[in-house]
């Protein structure tokens, strides 16, 4: 009777949806406020019934309803709890009804902030909001329902059971906060929609959404960042970004999001872009359902797969509406959106601003041109003509690389112009060490790209530093505060700028790490008890390999002994290679997992994958891969996360305002 | 069949819920003024805190003496105009 329940929540919550969108249209028509309460009422009881069909499908999943499909053919009796929650996100339906669970919190949350505020755009804002969640819905009741019951005509005692990638924390709490950013940018899409529709073109939408575009992006950011990471830990070939199109599909949505975060701060500041920035999130935000139709279309396996896939000619449809529409409305109100200002000077802030955006976009086209290229040439040419990653690596690594350069003049560059007196008090220092330092990189062997991102990466530390450097001494000077305090108030009054430089400073440290690839060194080899072998100046010597019986697989372990030339030990690395489903009477139904062990330090990682075993023989296969600077992509990582927060942090404006 | 009066019962009285201001009395909206208002204000405090970002440049030496005071008059100029705005929107509303 629950599942029951579930489902028809949610076509009740699609019926809710088209009838709150049809009371706040006639409200914008008529203007009778009673048409906008209830079409809000109504917008609130969407929200509500969406959760409550998460609740029961998570129930469902928890207890191990095999009556219904989804749960059976993503959970069995042996997968823990944990996973069995993180199955709601594991298969199509059942994703598509958490990405509507967060838009629907999200839109909850949106109702509650703006009861009494804007409210010429309001309505507009929720009916966005409902299509989006009419869109999903329609998919979740009609096309993919995950409550749907087990097409068998015999009793389902267990399930088939989550793949063991899955089966991982990381990968347990990656796509929620991937989702988390997809979702996020529907609301500053609504805003910017709603904006465009009541012709509030100024900074008011802007302001309402600077909160939500940060909240979306640090998320995405995350998000990103632990597909890396799981994929790292996980997958066992070495890397943490491999271009695959799932990647593209977030990375592109946040390379927008990034453009958009910047040059917002040009239009609340000067009120200038403001076509520039409607167009941003308007492409951020059909990028969020590109990457969807991407990642769940089937359409990049195979331009076949695509009409096979239900979900496809969908999101493609859904994709086409909107960008139909938004280019329709753009076009309609263009007068409205032309600023009155211009930017005065090349060497102003404004134009750094914008130089960059130009980049990322730039960068966001490359990658969607790399990503969608396999699809065209199948589609044009019946062949399919996959670009890897040499061709991703060729484009962006000088794209990204300008873009690091970009970093670090920004915040050398004042508003509106910089004086040939300021550029060269400014620029001096960071020219002069980071040309000294790549100096240094040249004669210790370093070459090419290696040596430009290295030599940048100081550029911009050292412009950071010297930004945090004039603020703290002027207040020491000013208000003889000690060099903490002076740097402590200097954040507190300017949580977005300094709060930007750490996320910069992040991106610095990643920037170092991505670097260190260059230096990566693999090699595959079998060893035998007590036999050794090396790679670069570590030795690894198995000295015990055992079988182990677990619940719900069965492992064989190997322990290596690692150590480097001088013979003191550096670690012991304990990879296992795994068999799940060991106990299933079908032999296919086993899958083989490597779960890898490293060994990992700020100067690199020991990477080692046990690949197979030679039972006959008590052979075991590894394969050893030595990555330099790694970690750095971590830290930076954490950096990041912490610059954003520190910009996310509400400040105590009328107490700034009296000061 | 408790289930399904459950069920009726809640979906019922979701369906009142929202349809529930349709039978009030007519509601006059006078919010959009506020939204005007609301909007000056923001505009207000978004350049005072130019004026402290300006300041602060100037502190920092990232700015000339003459940009910096044009600057700063021109965004002195430009609050003044809203001040004026919001002073007549405000007795309107009773504020």
């Amino acid at each position: 009777m629950i599942p029951v329940f579930g489902s028809v929540s949610i076509s009740l919550a699609a019926s809710f949806s088209i009838l709150s969108i049809l009371s706040l249209l006639f409200y914008i028509r008529t203007g009778d406020y009673r048409l906008f309460l209830s079409g809000r009422r109504m917008a609130i009881v969407v929200s509500f019934l969406v959760i409550i069909s998460t609740f029961i499908l998570v129930n469902e999943l928890i207890s191990s309803n095999f009556n219904i499909d989804y749960v059976a053919h993503h959970t069995s009796l042996e997968t823990p709890t944990i996973y069995k929650i993180s199955a709601l996100w594991a298969g199509q339906s059942g994703s598509l009804l958490f990405w509507l669970f967060i838009l629907s919190i999200f839109s909850l949350i949106t109702i509650h902030q703006n009861k009494n505020r804007y409210h010429g755009m309001m309505p507009w804002v929720l009916i966005v909001i409902l299509i989006v969640q009419l869109f999903f819905l329609i998919l979740t009741t009609f096309i993919t329902n995950p409550f749907e019951a087990t097409k068998a005509d015999f009793e389902v005692v267990n399930g088939l059971g989550l793949n063991p990638l899955l089966q991982n924390l990381t990968m347990a709490i990656h796509p929620p906060i991937l989702y988390l950013g997809f979702v996020g940018f529907t609301i500053p899409f609504a805003f910017a929609f709603a904006a465009l529709m009541t012709k509030e073109s100024g900074s008011l939408w802007i302001r309402s959404i600077r909160r939500w575009s940060l909240v979306a992006w640090l998320s995405l950011s995350c998000g990103i960042i632990l597909g890396g990471w799981w994929a790292y830990q996980e997958l066992g070939w070495g890397g943490y970004w491999a271009w695959d199109p799932v990647e593209n599909a977030s990375f592109m949505p946040w390379l927008t999001g990034t453009a958009f975060l910047h040059s917002i701060i040009i239009q609340e500041k000067k009120n200038m872009l403001r076509l520039w920035n409607m167009i941003l999130i308007m492409i951020t935000f059909i990028l969020t359902i590109f990457g969807t139709f991407l990642t769940r279309s089937g359409v990049m396996s195979s331009v076949h797969s695509f009409t096979q896939s239900p979900l496809g000619p969908f999101f493609l449809s859904f994709v086409i509406i909107l960008l139909f529409v938004c280019v329709f409305f753009v076009v309609k109100n263009l007068s409205n959106l032309k600023s009155d200002k211009r930017i005065e000077s090349l060497t102003s802030r404004e134009s750094g601003f914008l130089f960059n955006n130009v980049i990322f976009v730039t960068l966001c086209f490359a990658v969607f041109w790399g990503t969608i290229f396999p699809v065209i040439t199948e589609a044009i040419q019946g062949t399919k003509i996959t670009v890897g990653p040499p061709f991703f690596n060729q484009v962006t690594i000088p794209i990204g690389l300008f873009l690091l350069f970009l970093t670090g003049v920004g915040p050398l560059l004042a508003w509106r112009k910089t004086s040939i007196q300021n550029l060269k008090n400014n620029f001096t220092l960071p020219v002069i060490i980071s040309l000294s330092s790549s100096i240094v990189f040249l004669f210790f062997g370093l070459r090419g790209y290696v040596v430009i991102s290295l030599m940048l990466s100081v550029f911009v530390s050292i412009s950071i530093s010297m930004e945090f450097k004039r603020g703290i001494y002027s207040r020491v000077k000013r208000f003889n505060e000690s060099i903490l305090t002076a740097l402590v108030t200097l954040i507190k009054k300017n949580r977005s700028r300094y709060g930007g430089y750490f996320v910069h400073l992040g991106i610095v440290l990643m920037f170092i790490g991505f670097t260190g690839q260059a230096f990566n060194m693999k090699k595959e080899f079998g060893l035998a008890i007590n036999q050794q072998n090396h790679l670069g100046d570590v030795n690894l010597k198995l000295v015990k390999l055992w079988p182990e019986e677990r619940s719900n697989h069965f492992s064989w372990i190997a322990e290596l002994l690692v150590t480097g030339d001088d013979g003191n030990i550096i670690t012991s690395l304990r990879p296992e290679k795994r068999i799940y489903f060991h106990l299933d009477p079908n032999p296919d139904r086993r899958q083989p997992h490597s779960e890898l062990d490293i060994h990992s330090t700020i100067k690199r990682d020991i990477y080692s994958v046990f690949s197979s075993i030679d039972t006959d023989n008590n052979i075991a296969f590894f394969q050893i891969m030595i990555n330099p600077l790694v970690r750095l992509v971590w830290y930076g990582a954490y950096i990041l996360v912490f610059g954003t927060l520190i910009a996310l942090w509400p400040s105590n404006r009328k107490k700034l305002l009296l000061q | 069949m408790i289930w399904l009066l459950l069920l009726f019962l809640m979906f019922s009285s979701l369906f009142l819920f929202s349809i529930w201001p349709l039978f009030l009395k007519e509601i006059i909206n006078d919010k959009e003024d506020h939204d005007l208002l609301n909007t000056l204000e923001r505009r207000k405090s978004i350049l005072y805190r130019e004026i402290q970002y300006l300041d602060n440049e100037y502190l920092i030496k990232n700015i000339h003496a003459e940009d910096y005071n044009s600057f700063r008059a021109e965004l002195l100029s430009e609050i003044s105009e809203i001040i004026d705005q919001i002073n007549l929107l405000s007795p309107k509303q009773g504020i």
